[in-house]
């Protein structure tokens, strides 16, 4: 390879960093931990996202389209009618149901499929048969259950073993005819069995769950007319990987915590840059003499930057693709508990992620080292600049660059705030902010350190203080790194207590019954037994009573929830409507629709707008008598009448119960309901407050990924700070000496540096409290509503605030203790007889 | 005697012209060198001496386009240094000029061969007529034995020995030497002259040596003081 | 008669390899192994003579592991197109008995049909396979009336049985025909419908055949659709039993001959490809007088192979010999690419006749692709 520099330069640069370990290090540690850390997530987000591509490849095969029923099943007779029509596509018939399993967490799907009409569909059955699965056993024994090996190594089970599945109470075994293999990641934990089985299991008698297609152009016409009212031809891809947008915004806010993070990375190549930079410019002055040009100092420190870039990039792919592994199994666990059931057993490395991860670390280095290698480029030949010129020349700049720091900061808060976008907008502007604040963060640093000068302290923390202030080029940038590390944890801190409270207020006002009554059944929403409403209601502790029906519909290749209801008055006071003019309730009556915010938001319609919704008797258009706030579905959630529901769907159950007790007895109503009408079906009987303190635990479980990446965050902050104290402080050895060798301590030679440590502690967890704020608010009023369409109320408590701060002196009184304890320790005698 | 300072002949290397430099420090504006005029003849050697402060080394730095003066001009072998852009001052002192320092400023990232060959490399010489001239120098200067160790481990005899030899390597026309023995003893600081001065005429170079100790200045064609911000004869 | 193609399904239904493999070749192999295996013991087997009654036996006999409906012809179009077509449905059971009751669509019963139709002229031949449970109305079969579906193919009949209406489909190819009964009688195979086809007890097949069957109607291929007329040939056979392990293939010839004799006759083929003592045949004079055929009444042998593209070579040119009833045949395919592949891989295609006598028929050479 030709060096654009002569290789002696490059020699002399490389040596310099590798004396100077601890700047060298500081920069290493900050590629490799911001590198480390956008691979981990990114690769949990892939493994997560694959997994489910895998489970849905795996449920969906080839199939192109589907037909599906509005009730949520078909006819299986349709199948048979169409089977025996000449000319017809390739059509595979599916019932599927989620079953509970011990030993599988969550709950797994049951899938039954008929292995002849399987060919050219889905690959697991003819992988099974290859495995030695005897088809005609498999056929003809009711309760084969084909699964894969993993599901199978975590049950414990191999061929011929049972498992045991529940249903509604009663147990029924199934028997393991063969194994099919996984490849790369278990997909979702698939049960697969003959139709009839499943048939038998679900007890979905002559229905089935929909019917694969694989269908061209020519073919698709094939369906019209052939179709009874009802039944609807969907785009396969779109109904079953619909639901990975679900994930997408929550995949966005990991992407973004992670590129904070390697935000904080650049800073920490930045500081370790700069100070290689600073600590040189002696020898860059001498090369400058000699005949080295500007700018072939300036690329020999790109150069030496590259190097330490493509090693810390090297180092962070390995220590993120270990990273990667905990992050996984957390995302997994965060999406099965919110979106869809997804196991992942292995990581998947994409090479995608992998050069992402090279081309951030890279290329986020060389420009966190553009300041510093210009800089370089600037050194006079023979420079005499004394160290206090340096720093009096950098605090004249901490003006400059705070004032272009505040506007950039502004600019970024307009940007996020008031130009209407999309989610990226809405993170630059974020970047911008965090960006634009740390640039003013030595300008804290100095406004504090001035603020301090003026009490009464300590001399050690005088001295600290003033000492402070002949190192601020170098303190700044560490104090500012901190800085956005705790304003970006702050953030999103606030973020997630806006929603929580939010989501609390929310369930509050929606669970406004006392008890709710459901069917106990492997199905979600199975319908209750007609006679259980009048059982319910004639309870003498039953105040008042509202039914619900719910069922799934696609609009748009989304799921949208429809949920018929019909509504007690105090059941309608949870409702909390946007907007509402008064007149809500009786357009509701009339036969319109309550229209969830994030629908609203979506699609553009509001109050008084028309939504159309496919129905078994086609589309119908519905009026929008008001939106309503809603935290239970990203992709929305519509409310009609009952009664309208039963027309249009012609279905006449039930399926959730709310119940109000009799002058708010609900003890009682617990007790009656339970001994009265659970012996009429297998019923779960709920608690309002239960249900709400389970779905904020759900909640908390969602969110510990965004945990766990704070801290992630200030770790690389303390790293960082913790390498700009070593440095520092081993640059100022000679220093220390002499202060010992005219009588101080070491006990005051490390308060010294303790009270300095502390002090930039303070300035990033002050300067963190205002940006992390503004930074919430981004988050909370911008980004979810762009991303989820969630409307939410700020919330910022005193809590958050002040453990910032806490965090941010705690982190660098932490970080300053090594140094501290190294420097003091130090025998002043050799570095006072060490030359200039 | 400005006649004698001014004495030229058709072997000029150097002239400087009116040079005038001042300085803005602790709010007050001192001017170091005014008006100040001196020649140079290929090959010859001359020495200033003069006070701490009396602007000796801002002299060489203008003289090599390292500062830039407030007036006058400095012409070498009939380039006019100041009139030229910043890469091309560079360009001119990679080619044409040779350095000396009190604190012999080697870097100390690069062996002793390495900081012989470097100013070499920056000219783009092969790379094995720099082995072959870089053996020279190190034989020359008689430290062939310790090519390979890095400055910090040299005393500072030998290390100002090293970057005499650097100085010299891409033979330059004109070497400048500050204080070259400012930091040595006695004993050694007359050893370095010796080499500085043998070697300096052996590569037919010009030298402006600024110097604090007379037998260095003696070791000198001409020896010139800098007082008031003008050079005058000795 | 067709049992390698059903015994070949039998194993991938039995265990081991799945629909669509590119060769069908190492799972053949396998079931050989398998093969030596006795059949369950639960199906009825083919031991001795028994009455045939009418129309009950052309309905299903689910109590044998396996039966088939095996319809061949030779049509040609009213602007003198020729055209061959088979239509196979088999029925495989799976278990003997009546299947669990535990929903709709548990069976122990399972139909494969093969399609296929011969466009002489152009020298292309079109197929395609279909297979379902017969649970739920997908497939099944019934005597009275006579219908035996495989979804939208089928063979069915009146309160008289024939004529039959005959309907198949896939992709752009498609017969519907219906075929008379004509005049001649019903020909029962073997041992007075009883057909060996091994040493050991029980492997044979119930079996007999209608020969010549007026058929008309119509035959898609792409665009264009055809009137066709012509004769078809119906087998048809039951039975619950396997290939002996020396037993590689058989050739098998059904012919109608101009002079109004039809021959059937089959060689059972040794893994050392000569014909085994199992082989037999009937001549069936255009009075309908059938004559039984042994291996010493008839001289067949290969005059010229055709090779599939990776190699599998089939004879599809024969000479016949059959020197007491006069015969000397030259039987060639009416065109060479005329091979099945799907679950079961042979080859079955329209024949033409020369020699000593003229006439059409259909030829299948099972077993060559192993």
């Amino acid at each position: 390879m030709r060096l654009p520099i002569p290789k002696l330069l490059f020699l002399a640069g490389l040596r310099h960093l590798l004396r100077q370990r601890s700047q060298a290090l500081l920069a290493l540690t900050g590629v490799t931990l911001g590198v480390a850390v956008v691979l981990a997530i990114d690769l949990a987000n892939q493994s997560a996202r694959e997994a489910f591509a895998d489970s849905a490849a795996a449920l969906r095969g080839t199939a192109t389209h589907r037909l599906v029923g509005a009730t949520g099943t078909l006819p299986q007779q349709l199948y048979v009618d169409l089977f025996r029509q000449p000319g017809h596509p390739p059509m595979a018939p599916v019932i599927s149901a989620r079953v509970v399993l011990d030993g599988i967490p969550g709950r797994p799907q049951l899938v039954g499929l008929d292995l002849f009409a399987e060919r050219g569909f889905r690959t697991t059955l003819e992988r099974a048969v290859d495995t030695g699965l005897s088809a005609s056993d498999w056929l003809t024994t009711p309760g084969a259950v084909v699964v894969s090996t993993g599901a199978a190594a975590r049950l414990g089970v191999d061929v011929g073993g049972t498992l045991t599945l529940r249903r509604r109470g009663t147990a029924q075994t199934l028997q393991v005819a063969a194994l099919y293999p996984d490849h790369r990641l278990a997909t979702r934990d698939l049960l697969i069995v003959d139709i009839a089985t499943a048939q038998a299991i679900t007890g979905l008698d002559g229905r089935l769950s929909h019917i694969d297609l694989i269908l061209d152009d020519a073919a698709r016409h094939w369906f019209d007319a052939r179709l009874p009212p009802g039944v609807s031809l969907v785009d396969a891809r779109r109904e079953i990987d619909g639901i990975t947008g679900m994930s997408a915004a929550f995949e966005l806010n990991l992407t973004a915590m992670s590129l904070l993070a390697l935000l904080v990375g650049m800073f920490l190549i930045f500081n370790a840059m700069s100070f290689t930079v600073v600590q040189r410019r002696n020898v860059l002055g001498r090369l400058r003499a000699l005949g080295v040009t500007a700018s072939q100092l300036q690329v020999q420190v790109l150069t030496e930057a590259l190097v330490l870039a493509l090693l810390g990039t090297l180092l962070g792919a390995l220590l993120g693709l270990w990273l990667g592994q905990g992050l996984t199994a957390i995302v997994a666990s965060t999406i099965s508990s919110l979106y869809y059931e997804v196991t992942v057993d292995g990581v998947h490395i994409a090479a995608g992620s992998l050069v992402k991860a090279a081309v951030l670390g890279t290329g986020g280095t060389l420009l966190a080292v553009l300041a510093p290698a210009r800089r370089a480029a600037a050194t006079p030949p023979l420079t005499t600049l004394s160290r206090s010129a340096l720093e009096a020349s950098a605090a004249r700049l901490v003006g400059s660059t705070a004032a272009f720091g505040a506007l950039l900061a502004t600019g970024g808060l307009l940007l996020a705030l008031r130009v209407p976008g999309g989610v990226v907008l809405g993170f630059a502007g974020l970047f911008a902010l965090l960006l634009g604040a740390a640039m003013a963060t030595p300008q804290a640093l100095q406004g504090v350190r001035r603020l301090l000068h003026l009490l009464p302290l300590p001399r050690t923390a005088r001295m600290a203080v003033r000492d402070t202030g002949r190192h601020l080029s170098r303190l700044a940038t560490a104090s500012a790194a901190l800085m956005v590390a705790l304003a970006a944890s702050l953030g999103v801190a606030v973020m997630i207590d806006s929603m929580r409270s939010s989501v609390d207020a929310w369930l509050g006002d929606l669970l406004a019954a006392d008890l709710y009554v459901a069917a106990r059944d492997d199905q979600d929403h199975a319908p209750l037994p007609p006679a259980l409403t009048r059982l319910a209601a004639e309870l003498p502790q039953t105040a008042a009573i509202s039914r619900y029906r719910s069922v799934h519909v696609a609009m748009g290749g989304r799921p949208l929830r429809v949920v018929a209801a019909e509504l007690a008055a105090p059941s309608r006071r949870g409702f909390r409507l946007l907007d509402d003019d008064g007149d809500s309730w009786a357009r509701f009556d009339d036969g319109g629709v309550l229209v969830s915010e994030p629908l609203a938001h979506r699609t553009g319609v509001g109050t008084g707008g028309t939504l159309t919704l496919p129905t078994p008797d086609g589309p119908q258009a519905f009026r929008v008598a008001a939106v309503f706030q809603d935290y239970a579905s990203e992709h929305g959630r519509v409310f009609m009448p009952l009664a309208d529901y039963r027309r249009l769907w012609h279905d006449p159950d039930v399926d959730t119960l709310a119940l109000f007790a009799r002058a708010g007895d609900v003890a009682a109503l617990h007790a009656a309901a339970v001994a009265q009408l659970s012996e009429v079906d297998d019923l779960i009987i709920t608690a309002a407050a239960e249900i709400r303190t389970e779905s904020l635990r759900i909640f908390d479980r969602t969110f510990r990924i965004t945990e766990v990446l704070r801290y992630l965050l200030l770790l690389v902050a303390v790293i960082g700070i913790l390498s700009a104290l070593m440095a520092i402080q081993l640059d100022r050895r000679r220093e220390y000496a002499v202060l010992r060798a005219l009588g101080m301590t070491r006990a005051q030679i490390s308060r010294l540096i303790l009270a300095q440590s502390g002090l930039l502690g303070l300035v990033a967890g002050l300067a963190a409290v205002p940006t992390g704020l503004l930074a919430a608010w981004v988050l909370t009023d911008v980004i979810q509503l762009r991303a989820f369409g969630w409307s939410m109320r700020f919330v910022a408590s005193p809590g958050p605030l002040l453990l910032t701060v806490m965090l941010g002196v705690l982190a660098a009184l932490a970080a300053g203790l090594y140094p501290a304890w190294r420097s003091a320790r130090e025998d002043p005698a050799p570095q006072l007889r060490e030359e200039a | 005697m400005p006649t004698e300072i001014l004495s030229s002949s058709a072997d000029a290397l150097l002239s400087a012209r009116g040079l005038r430099k001042a300085y803005v420090s602790g709010g007050t504006r001192q001017l170091v060198l005014d008006d100040l005029d001196l020649d140079l003849a290929r090959g010859e050697i001359v020495a200033v001496i003069g006070a701490s402060g009396s602007g000796k080394t801002s002299l060489l730095n203008l003289l090599c386009g390292i500062d830039s003066p407030d007036a006058g001009d400095v012409v070498i072998d009939g380039i006019d240094v100041h009139a030229r852009r910043e890469p091309d001052k560079t360009l001119f002192r990679r080619r044409h000029v040779g350095f000396v320092f009190q604190f012999f400023n080697l870097i100390p990232t690069l062996t002793v061969r390495e900081n012989l060959a470097l100013p070499l490399e920056l000219l783009g010489r092969p790379q094995a007529e720099i082995a072959m001239r870089v053996s020279g120098l190190l034989d020359g200067i008689a430290l062939a034995h310790i090519a390979e160790r890095f400055p910090d481990t040299l005393s500072g005899g030998e290390q100002q020995r090293v970057a005499v030899a650097r100085a010299l390597a891409h033979t330059p026309s004109l070497l400048l030497a500050d204080e070259p023995t400012g930091n040595l003893d006695t004993h050694t600081a007359g050893n370095v002259t010796a080499l500085l001065i043998d070697m300096t005429r052996a590569h037919r170079a010009a030298m402006v040596i600024v110097t604090h100790s007379p037998a260095v200045a003696a070791c000198a064609d001409r020896q010139l003081r800098l007082a008031d911000g003008r050079l005058v004869g000795v | 008669m067709r049992k390698t193609i059903v015994v070949v399904l039998m194993m991938w239904l039995a265990a081991c390899s799945g629909p669509d493999r590119e060769t069908p070749v190492d799972d053949a192999i396998a079931l050989r192994s398998r093969m030596a295996t006795a059949p369950d013991p639960g199906f009825e087997r083919a031991t001795t003579p028994r009455p045939f009654t009418f129309p009950r036996d052309h309905g299903p006999h689910p109590t044998f592991a396996t039966e088939w409906w095996y319809l061949t012809g030779n049509l040609v179009a009213d602007d003198g197109h020729r055209f061959g077509y088979q239509l196979t449905l088999f029925r495989i059971g799976l278990k003997p008995g009546q299947s669990v009751d535990d929903s709709a669509w548990r069976t122990h019963q399972v139909y494969m049909g093969h399609l296929a139709v011969s466009d002489i002229d152009a020298g292309r031949q079109h197929s395609a396979e279909r297979l379902s449970r017969a649970a739920v109305g997908l497939a099944g079969a019934q005597a009275q009336p006579l219908r035996v579906w495989l979804g939208a193919w089928s063979i069915s009949g009146g309160t008289e049985t024939f004529p039959l209406q005959v309907e198949a489909g896939h992709d752009d190819i498609g017969i519907r025909l219906r075929i008379g009964r004509g005049d001649r009688p019903l020909v029962l195979q073997g041992d007075h419908g009883l057909s060996r086809k091994g040493d050991a007890a029980g492997n044979a097949s119930y079996y007999y055949s209608l020969t010549r069957l007026p058929s008309d109607g119509r035959i898609q291929i792409g665009g264009n659709t055809y009137r066709v007329a012509g004769q078809s040939w119906l087998d048809r056979e039951w039975s619950t039993s396997a290939l002996a392990p020396d037993q590689a293939g058989w050739d098998w010839f059904a012919l109608q001959l101009d002079d109004g004799r039809d021959l059937m006759f089959y060689r059972m083929r040794g893994r050392d490809g000569l014909a085994q003592p199992f082989s037999s045949g009937t001549l069936v004079a255009a009075d309908g007088h059938a004559t039984p055929l042994s291996l010493a009444d008839v001289d067949a042998r290969p005059l010229r192979y055709w090779q599939a593209h990776d190699g599998v070579r089939y004879p599809v040119e024969w000479q016949v010999k059959v020197a007491a009833q006069g015969l000397d045949l030259r039987v060639s395919a009416a065109f060479d690419a005329q091979e099945m592949r799907h679950t079961v891989r042979y080859w079955e295609g329209a024949v033409t006749v020369t020699g000593s006598q003229r006439g059409v028929g259909y030829l299948e050479l099972a077993g060559y692709a192993d």
